[in-house]
């Protein structure tokens, strides 16, 4: 048990689990998001992370083929998360006004049962196309590290963590000091309110989606090129854990929905510290069961008190 | 010729429905431009069904609604806001995690022009200077009688041509409403017209110009105010004898 005083690899367990905390944030905002407005969990947004990572997969073996990457390796990298924002967005959206716009007004089971219909036709689709065989990210940048002293950090990582950050930032910027932001948040008050007051509320809920799936599409490129194999299965297990987070910051808030990522993220990385390894994803899930039963509402609560 | 005086709001024979109960039995009532217009009746009797119907939140299953001669039958309801009709809803229904300043902005959605629509704040703040004090403020903190200050003043930042307010005296203290009141009716000699829906005949027919009396989904009455409220069924049925 000495190793868990050793600086160095408590140090590094803890930018992984910021690492990998950051990708469930991303994903998080998406289940947070769409709960935020529907009260629906989208269960198919494990597939629109599915589906982003692929989109970027295509993209990069495009570039690496023809050599452009090798020229201009960030550029592609950015074509990559262009293609996957777009890819993934499209996705959700289309998502929503097919498969559960129409059951807006049915019991809360239908749209669940919904999403797990697509769900599973997501996955087949890409099986299909993939012929079910594993894809790996083409290698465009060296994972360099950067070394501090006795610390070495892996620039992926660094990266990783920043774009999270970053995107996380721009996110709450634009929920809290947009328009567009803050009739989202008004719409996920009152639905009926927000249209007396001249807010399309259908377009709004198209908006939320395609944050959402933008998010999720990030993150997808991201876990690519950190873990270069992707497969048509790949969205299951991060789509839980992300539902986990979210659920651990209170679904439905925005900022819970990064702190139970990261604290997620933090938990498994420390987690198997103490543990074998093959346990993480008994962290992930111990916690879930707990916070349904301790703390139902999450970590955050509600921050506001409702009068009626 | 057509008539010249075609009425501001025209609701001719709407029937609504909430699935297979019949909330509406064709109803019909017009506003002329600048009146205040008052719509009474007892629990149930459909008043906020005829409100949500004219608003767009509901859809008439027959009848037509012209508004300055533009149908709005067909109009979700987030369009008919653009044609200047502005609803304050039956239990204030704010967004109370949005502040105060955030609530007034929700109202101006629609409008273009930053200038015009921080001088309309100031003008709200002056109407309600509790809600100025508090602009910063998450709404849901307010009390009853803020919180449908707010609801009116979140529904004139949309500037209105028509606003129609659905009990806006509901669970406030009598100094207050007479307060609401006496704002509403400073809106509507500012010049909007306004319908306005109470429970208290009283009140009502003391600031409005004309009354719709409603039962079980029909028009029972229509007639001016005063005539209204010296009338002997109303006497009993809405005045307390
Ligand atoms: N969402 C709904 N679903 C089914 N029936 C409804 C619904 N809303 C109202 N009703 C019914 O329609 C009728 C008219 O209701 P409405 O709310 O318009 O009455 P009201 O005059 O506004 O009453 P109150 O003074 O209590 O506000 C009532 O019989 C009511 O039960
Ligand atoms: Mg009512």
């Amino acid at each position: 048990m000495e190793y868990l005083l050793n600086p160095e690899i408590l140090t590094a367990q803890i930018i992984n689990g910021l690492t990998i905390g950051g990708i469930y944030a991303l994903i998080a905002l998406g289940y947070t998001l769409v709960y935020g407005i529907l009260f629906m969990i989208n269960f198919a947004h494990g597939e629109i992370f599915m589906f982003g990572s692929f989109g970027g997969f295509a993209v990069l073996t495009l570039l690496s083929n023809n050599g452009f990457s090798t020229t201009h390796p960030t550029l592609s990298i950015l074509c990559a998360f262009a293609a996957a924002i777009l890819i993934s967005s499209a996705l959700g959206a289309i998502l929503e006004r097919v498969a559960y716009r129409p059951l807006r007004d049915a019991p809360r089971l239908s749209p669940l049962i919904s999403a797990i219909g697509v769900s599973i036709f997501l996955q087949n689709a890409m099986m299909l196309f993939t012929r079910g065989r594993m894809q790996v990210y083409p290698d465009i940048i060296p994972e360099n590290f950067i070394e501090i002293g006795w610390l070495s950090i892996s620039c992926f990582q660094i990266s990783i963590i920043l774009g999270c950050l970053l995107l996380m930032t721009g996110l709450y910027i634009f929920i809290y000091k947009t328009k567009t932001g803050k009739a989202m948040r008004a719409v996920a008050e009152n639905r009926e309110a927000a249209s007396l007051m001249g807010i399309d509320v259908n377009r709004i809920i198209t908006i939320t989606f395609i944050i959402g799936s933008a998010l999720a599409a990030a993150a997808g490129v991201m876990v690519g090129i950190y873990y270069t194999q992707i497969n048509h299965m790949m969205g299951f297990i991060p789509g839980i854990k992300a539902f986990t987070a979210a659920v651990l910051g209170g679904i439905g808030n925005v900022p819970g929905a990064m702190l139970g990522g990261f604290f997620l993220g933090l938990a498994e990385a420390l987690g198997v510290l103490v543990m074998p390894a093959q346990y993480k994803d008994l962290i992930a899930f111990g916690l879930l069961i707990l916070v349904l039963i301790i703390r139902p509402k999450g970590i955050m609560g509600e921050v506001v008190s409702e009068r009626v | 010729m057509i008539s010249q005086k075609q009425p501001f709001l025209d609701v001719q024979e709407i029937h609504t429905y909430y699935g297979k109960i019949h909330a509406l039995k064709g109803i019909s009532i017009t506003i002329n431009k600048g009146e205040m217009v008052t719509l009474i009746g007892s629990n149930g009797a459909g008043k906020t069904t005829l409100l949500n119907t004219i608003s767009g939140l509901l859809k008439p299953q027959k009848g037509q609604i012209k508004f300055e001669g533009t149908h709005l039958e067909h109009l979700p309801a987030h369009k008919i806001v653009s044609l200047g009709i502005a609803q304050v809803p039956e239990g204030r229904k704010i967004f109370s995690r949005l502040t105060i300043m955030e609530n007034l902005e929700m109202g101006a959605f629609i409008r273009k022009g930053r200038r015009a629509i921080a001088q309309d704040m100031e003008q709200i703040y002056d109407l309600f200077p509790r809600l100025k004090e508090r602009r910063k403020q998450v709404a849901g903190t307010l009390s009853g009688g803020e919180q449908q200050m707010l609801a009116i003043a979140r529904a004139l930042m949309t500037r209105p041509k028509l606003l129609i307010l659905d009990e806006p005296s509901m669970g406030l203290a009598p100094l207050l409403i007479e307060n609401i009141f006496l704002t509403i009716k400073k809106i509507n000699q500012e010049g909007a017209t306004i319908l306005l829906v109470e429970q208290n005949a009283l009140l009502a027919f003391n600031i409005a110009c004309r009354g719709y009396v409603l039962q079980s989904g029909k028009i029972a009455l229509e007639d001016n105010c005063d005539n209204l409220s010296q009338n002997k069924m109303i006497k009993e049925l809405y005045l307390g004898g």
